[in-house]
């Protein structure tokens, strides 16, 4: 069952000091501001994958100061939760720096990576775009099938006997069921009964918690995300799924997006809020995993010169002081399937996230909301380049990361981004394998990245 | 520099400082220099209107747009007393009624868009996440808006947004407030499946959207 700390920690929000949420969220900038003068940290184009130790060391520092200034807004109460600075560190000091996921032959270990960590990481392929009941099993089994993904995040449900799914009706709870056990079959269809999945894809709380079981469902070998609101806030809704997900036995992931913009103000105090965020979700969400980001909010984007450089702090700040792992990659890119700008994305995303620490996962293109536009290749390009990532250092990695963005940047910037096309029209529906024309793509782009200095991993030959 | 002109920059600097005591005292001091109530709050409106292209260039923050809605509810309550002997100034303040549909608990898209058409001049209501179709209904029977807007972040809530709509339209009501919707999950082939105009890609495009429909566009 859940710790006694878990219990202990979320009744402040019972007992807390009383603020209307409007305070608090305005707290948050004010205190951020000042936390982000205090420890220096300014965004510094010039160096998106940082190499200064010392930037990463006060992003740390300025993390746990707002978490132990602010604690975590309840919303439901209106109260704030408290920690305290030993509380931090001991619960960082219990945490665990590796998690086995799935069984058998399946069975992998989800490490914490430090910093330039030479280990490949773990490679977590799906994405978040919707998709039409006619392709759904075989993407799925697409996903398993491929062998650079070592497990599989979910695709949400989008039809039940054909209605769209809606949210908090029984509709969703069979959707969901329905969803996970398709993947389920398609894992063991690919000859990987044991693949973890990564969860999950229910939007109400009642539907994420119905789907935990043995038989068809999530196991307790898998790993399910529960959500911080922008910003150092907590529902209760969010803090059941914790509960449930630690009594039922599996691994919680806490996840959430610091808004450039938002909040926490600039990419700066992004950075800070999403330090916050991971260490918080350790003590109030009982979070084993890490898997959160620096986010744009005007336009949802995590390919811009701030995000990444924001995103690549924070994950950073958390693989050089705490021993959690770190889950986080090219999750989201603007552009779609078979486009060189997703491909471009997706490399810069993946470069920075994997040489500060994170086992990639993603991919969703077309900001995951347009239907059919995703592909397994997506996220095997992603796992290729992670892999060589772990063959370069950080200066390389910022020197490449530097020369792709300029590909890229102003189609993103106009908000204009190719659509690129379906997995209907990229994939063969039978053998379930890309056609002609995206392995071109890639191995053009490949072309590309290695005349940048990224060379193609290769395993070793006798 | 003219006495006027003086003042109207000190004003734009304290806001943009968004110092609520140092802005209060400047329009008391444009008040004591006879400069009239509807001079300041156009001026004021202008202020409002660069804030939010600021925030739109990622200059300026959602907080300081929270911020700057408060300052102009304050600088408003000074003026209101003077405003309404201005028969000329007739205010007419488009009000939107604004909430994420039931199921959907996403709040960052839209506490945007309020801020942005806040400080574009509208009086929006937020009826804030998870809102009911019926709640949607009564508050508009209520408040009378132009708009209705409705965000959705997630596919699994785009039904309650029909649902929403379904409501109006069931009464008639579809066009007298019209319904506008936005967020993560919807785009311009969405809108058009549902029957309602789209409000864009962003907070930015929402404000245009909502301009091109009071317009009649």
């Amino acid at each position: 069952m859940a710790t006694a700390r878990f219990w202990e920690i979320i009744s402040r929000g019972e007992q807390g000091d009383s603020l209307i949420l409007k305070e608090f969220d305005l707290a948050v900038f004010q205190m951020a501001k000042k936390i982000v003068k205090k420890y220096d940290i300014k965004f510094d184009p010039e160096n998106i994958v940082m190499v200064d130790d010392a930037l990463i060391d006060n992003a740390f520092k300025a993390g746990v100061e707002l978490l132990l200034e602010l604690g975590v807004f309840n919303i439901d109460t209106g109260k704030v939760i408290k920690v305290t600075e030993e509380e931090i560190y001991e619960t960082l000091g219990r945490s665990k720096a590796e998690i086995e996921l799935g069984f058998g032959k399946d069975l992998i270990k989800l490490k914490s990576r430090a910093i330039e960590d030479p280990a490949l990481p773990a490679i977590c392929g799906g994405c978040g775009n919707p998709v039409t009941d006619d392709i759904r099993y075989k993407l799925y089994l697409a996903y398993a099938m491929n062998p650079m993904i070592d497990y599989i995040e979910p695709l949400p449900p989008y039809k039940y006997r054909g209605m769209l799914v809606k949210a908090g009706t029984p509709f969703e709870l069979a959707a969901c069921l329905d969803n996970i056990e398709l993947y389920r079959k398609a894992c063991r269809d690919a000859g990987r009964p044991g693949m973890p999945i990564k969860g999950k894809d229910g939007v109400s709380a009642i539907a994420d918690v119905s789907t935990n079981r043995e038989d068809i469902g999530y196991r307790k070998t898998d790993h399910s995300n529960v959500y911080f609101k922008p910003q150092m806030k907590a529902t209760y809704e969010n803090m059941n799924r914790a509960a449930q997900f630690t009594q039922y036995g599996t691994y919680v992931s806490t996840a959430g997006c610091a808004y450039i913009g938002g909040f926490c103000g600039g990419v700066e105090g992004a950075v800070v809020c999403c330090v916050a965020e991971a260490i918080a979700g350790i003590l109030i969400y009982n979070g084993v995993i890490n898997a959160s980001c620096v986010m744009e909010s005007l336009y949802p984007s995590q390919t811009t010169r701030k995000s990444l450089w924001g995103t690549n702090l924070a994950s950073a700040a958390i693989a050089k002081h705490t021993p959690i792992p770190q889950v986080w990659g090219a999750y989201m890119t603007t552009a779609g399937p078979c486009t060189d700008m997703a491909l471009y994305e997706i490399a810069t995303a993946t470069i920075g996230t994997v040489i500060m620490g994170n086992n990639p996962f993603g991919v969703a293109p077309n900001q995951g909301v347009t239907l059919n536009y995703c592909t397994p290749m997506e996220p095997q390009f992603m796992g290729e380049v992670a892999y060589a990532t772990t063959m370069i250092d950080r200066k390389k990695a910022n020197e490449i990361v530097q020369a792709l963005i300029p590909k890229y940047e102003e189609r993103l910037l106009a908000k204009n981004p190719p659509k690129g096309k379906t997995f209907h029209e990229l994939y063969d529906l039978d053998t379930l394998l890309p056609n002609q024309e995206y392995l071109e793509l890639k191995d053009r782009i490949w072309d590309e990245l290695e005349a940048l200095g990224l060379k193609r991993f290769a395993w070793k030959r006798p | 520099m003219a006495a006027k002109e003086k003042i109207f920059v000190e004003i734009a600097a304290a806001f943009c400082d968004f110092d609520e005591e140092l802005l209060r005292e400047k329009i008391n001091l444009a008040l004591e220099h006879e400069i009239d109530a509807p001079s300041i709050i156009k001026h004021l409106s202008k202020i409002l209107e660069g804030i939010g292209d600021r925030f739109c260039q990622g200059e300026i923050y959602l907080p300081e747009l929270v911020i700057s809605g408060d300052l102009m509810e304050m600088a408003v309550g000074i003026l209101e007393p003077m405003l309404l002997s201005h028969q000329e100034y007739a205010p007419v303040k488009h009000k939107i009624i604004l909430g994420t549909v039931k199921g959907d608990i996403h709040t960052i898209g839209k506490d945007m868009v309020k801020m942005m058409w806040t400080v574009s001049g509208f009086d929006v209501i937020d009826l804030g996440i998870d809102v009911p179709a019926e709640l949607f209904f009564c508050k508009a029977q209520e408040i009378n808006p132009s708009i209705v807007a409705l965000s959705s972040t997630m596919t699994t809530t785009i039904p309650n947004m029909k649902d929403t709509i379904d409501l109006f339209k069931s009464r008639g009501l579809d066009q007298k407030y019209k319904i506008l919707i936005g967020g993560g999950s919807v785009n311009p082939d969405l809108a058009k499946q549902l029957g309602a105009p789209y409000g864009g890609r962003d907070a930015y495009e929402a404000v245009k959207s909502v301009k091109a429909i009071l317009a009649g566009g």
